[in-house]
């Protein structure tokens, strides 16, 4: 579980995670992992203390419907549903367009789209459990591949490009900070799957050790990032890692690496994709009663895939939907689970528990 | 249009078969359950549609 929440956030620095707090806080975009970590870890800590004292055997979902009635409980399911298809829409165009620009320009983004889409829906037809494996295998690849990535750009660091300390400044970077913490999606998917971890009481350890991880992770890659591009020119570049595998210039023998990071940066959005979709299926599972999930999977892969393609160009989804949907998520990820469990602690029980 | 259809023939095949798991749990007497999921495939269908149609229309 670790593993798979670990990849879950990590799996940002790939995306545009770079360029927008490369945006916000130039010099100091590291720092902005740290910041949102610490804020993660708060959050953490507050849901485990509500569930260890209140409900001790159940996921959020189950909470709502145990406290607050079907009619309730299956609006915030389709929330919570309509949060994760969205998220899912909005990576899976993002890895598209990267793909098509980089490595296929000749393929139809609905080709590219399309073969994400089979092997997302395969993955999460396979189950929690599957993805969760899974991720354990792929974890180590991806930090080797991290850090590999990271060293082998040694010969570009200019440590001086990380200075001024402070970037565009301390308000700029807690705003951006506020902005992006969103990226730590770990804590709602963790409450969802609450249930279905082999010990419910693991939840702290594992809040803890995947945020801490991915925080690692985050701030590592924006150090290197920021030793080897200038601030102006990391805002610009949309696909962060590539533009860093195609620099590897290590004498005759090593240069143009890229097409070996692409297998991992391909891997990881496909576990991350299975996630987010797979969590859309239970929630709506979950909240309509569903006696299984799996039948759903491929209509809801569908409207990921559609939706996806809906943006009239890569442009738009970078600009406004990513950025909207950063901004406001925290509603979905830190504050409906926080309000809605203390609510629930106060509410009889209402519904069955299954 | 030939391209449009063939295009929504996969599109068409989740739609039947997630009305066929709708039914399913109709049978179950879960009928909200059963609304719920024919709500997601009739959308799938649709959103399926609308893009098809601006890509090949």
């Amino acid at each position: 579980m670790t593993a798979m929440l670990t990849i879950l956030v990590a799996v940002h620095s790939f995306l545009n995670y770079p360029r927008i707090v490369s945006s916000s806080a130039y010099e100091a975009a590291w720092m902005e992992p740290v910041l949102s970590g610490v804020i993660s870890l708060v959050v953490v800590l507050i849901l485990d203390a509500l569930f260890r004292r209140y409900f001790s055997n159940m996921g959020l979902v189950e909470v709502f419907r145990d406290r607050f009635g079907p009619v309730v409980t299956g609006a915030l399911s389709v929330v919570i549903a309509l949060y994760f298809l969205v998220i899912t829409a909005t990576i899976m165009r993002e890895f598209s367009e990267n793909v098509i620009t980089t490595v296929l320009p000749n393929t139809p983004i609905y080709i590219v789209g399309g073969l994400f889409v089979c092997a997302v829906v395969y993955v999460a037809f396979c189950g929690l459990e599957a993805i969760a494996r899974v991720s354990f295998l792929a974890l180590p690849v991806f930090i080797v591949g991290i850090f590999a990535l990271c060293l082998f750009t040694i010969n570009q660091w200019k440590p001086v490009l990380l200075l001024p300390f402070w970037g565009s400044g301390v308000p700029n970077i807690v705003w951006g900070t506020l902005d992006s913490t969103t990226i730590f999606s770990n804590i709602i998917v963790l409450c969802m799957i609450r249930i279905h971890t082999h010990d419910p009481k693991e939840f702290r350890t594992i809040g803890i050790k995947s945020t801490l991880y991915a925080t690692f992770i985050l701030a590592l890659f924006l150090v290197v990032y920021h030793m080897v591009f200038m601030p102006q020119e990391a805002n610009k570049l949309t696909s962060p890692m590539y533009s860093l595998a195609r620099i590897i210039h290590i004498g005759r023998f090593f240069q143009r690496l890229e097409s070996i990071f692409i297998f991992m940066w391909v891997s990881a959005a496909v576990v991350k994709m299975a996630i987010t979709l797979w969590c859309a299926a239970y929630a709506l599972s979950v909240g309509f009663n569903w006696p299984v999930l799996r039948p759903i999977l491929p209509a809801l892969g569908l409207l990921c895939f559609a939706g996806s393609l809906l943006p009239k160009d890569m442009a738009f989804v970078l600009d406004y939907l990513d950025v909207i949907v950063w901004k406001w998520a925290w509603l979905i990820e830190f504050a409906l689970p926080m309000v809605g469990l203390w609510l629930a602690a106060l509410l009889p029980r209402k519904g069955r528990v299954v | 249009m030939i391209r449009f259809f063939a295009s929504m023939l996969i599109p068409l095949w989740i739609f039947v078969y997630t009305i066929q798991f709708g039914r399913w749990m109709q049978k179950k007497k879960l009928n909200i359950a059963a609304a719920s999921v024919y709500v997601v495939a009739c959308l799938s269908l649709a959103v399926a549609g609308a893009v098809f149609w601006k890509v090949y229309l």
